[in-house]
């Protein structure tokens, strides 16, 4: 397009900065603009570290409680309370009063009904 | 069609095509540099754009800082509907009207702030200016935004109206409107004005 009706004028501004003045500013902006971008990246890269490092952790620390809540244990008393244990002994009341409370506690895992009826005059 | 925005005389050496800035610009290893080259390319013609809308020196500044982080943002998301002069004329037109529309505030127009722009104009042109451009700035003050925004586009940086469309956002036939407007006010202004 020419000036056409505003050809006096011309196209330049009645300003004072020159060219180069301009061209450094714009190289300023170039680079300001490139810096931030790197420090925006940096940024980023900071704020998952910081984000996640918690989150990581407690990710672990959940798992390990589940795993230790939720893995089937093995009883373990010390004591092979079997049917035959008390079957082969002379009396349930030697049996008994050889055992510990703690063996006591764990005699839920047999029941009366699981032992041989013995006759009464085998007992004493 | 393919624009022709002018060059930076340093970039007529490196002569790098617009697609070719893209492809760089895209490329993480070269991307720095590409985009050091699109500076130097468009950098000049962006700030004087960005200047005659805000006018004052220190605005354009910030509006030009703003528009590098933008164009470097957002040059992934670019997809090359239109050309890459036109795509960095607009990032930098929508950060130049932004800035104006936190001078002007909430309740008022940017439309409304011409008279500060032109005591901006007068502050930085300067006794040693030349006044006849000064009085040419002044009438351009008068012009409400989008007819001033059509106005130099056309007039300094010589867009046709299709780029014009594309880096304004507006109609092809709003534009002629704005730009036939702008010049009669423009002569009735300077008329007036006794030159």
């Amino acid at each position: 397009m020419k000036n056409g009706d505003f050809e006096n004028f011309g196209k330049k501004m009645p300003f004072h900065e020159t060219q180069e003045y301009v061209n450094d500013l714009v190289e300023r902006c170039t680079e300001y603009a490139l810096s931030s971008n790197q420090r925006r990246k940096n940024a980023s890269i900071k704020r998952l570290i910081a984000y996640a490092s918690p989150g990581i952790a407690a990710a672990i620390a959940i798992t390990a409680i589940l795993f230790a809540v939720l893995t089937p244990r093995e009883e373990n008393n010390d004591f092979n309370c079997t049917v035959e244990t008390i079957a082969n002994s002379k009396s349930l009341g030697t049996v008994l009063s050889q055992l510990s409370n703690d063996q006591l506690a764990s005699l839920d895992y047999c029941t009366f009904d699981d032992l041989p009826v013995m006759e009464t005059e085998d007992e004493y | 069609m393919s624009i022709k925005y002018p060059e930076n005389k340093k970039m007529k050496q490196a002569a790098v095509t617009d697609d070719e800035l893209v492809e760089m610009l895209k490329s993480p290893d070269s991307k720095d540099k590409a985009f050091r080259l699109l500076m130097r390319k468009y950098g000049s013609r962006l700030y004087w754009h960005v200047r005659r809308i805000v006018v004052s020196h220190e605005d354009a500044e910030d509006v030009m800082q703003e528009t590098a982080i933008n164009i470097l943002a957002g040059i992934e998301k670019f997809q090359q509907k239109s050309s890459l002069g036109t795509w960095v004329y607009r990032i930098a037109t929508n950060e130049a009207l932004r800035m104006l529309r936190g001078k002007a505030g909430i309740f008022q127009s940017i439309d409304a702030i011409g008279e500060t722009l032109v005591e901006k104009l007068e502050d930085e042109a300067g006794v040693e200016s030349d006044a006849a451009q000064l009085l040419f700035q002044k009438a351009l003050l008068q012009l409400p935004t989008q007819q001033r925004l059509a106005f130099n586009l056309r007039y300094y940086d010589e867009l046709p109206y299709e780029e014009i469309a594309k880096i304004t956002g507006k109609n092809i036939n709003t534009l002629k409107t704005n730009y036939h407007f702008a010049v009669t006010k423009i002569k009735n202004y300077l008329k007036e004005n006794s030159l």
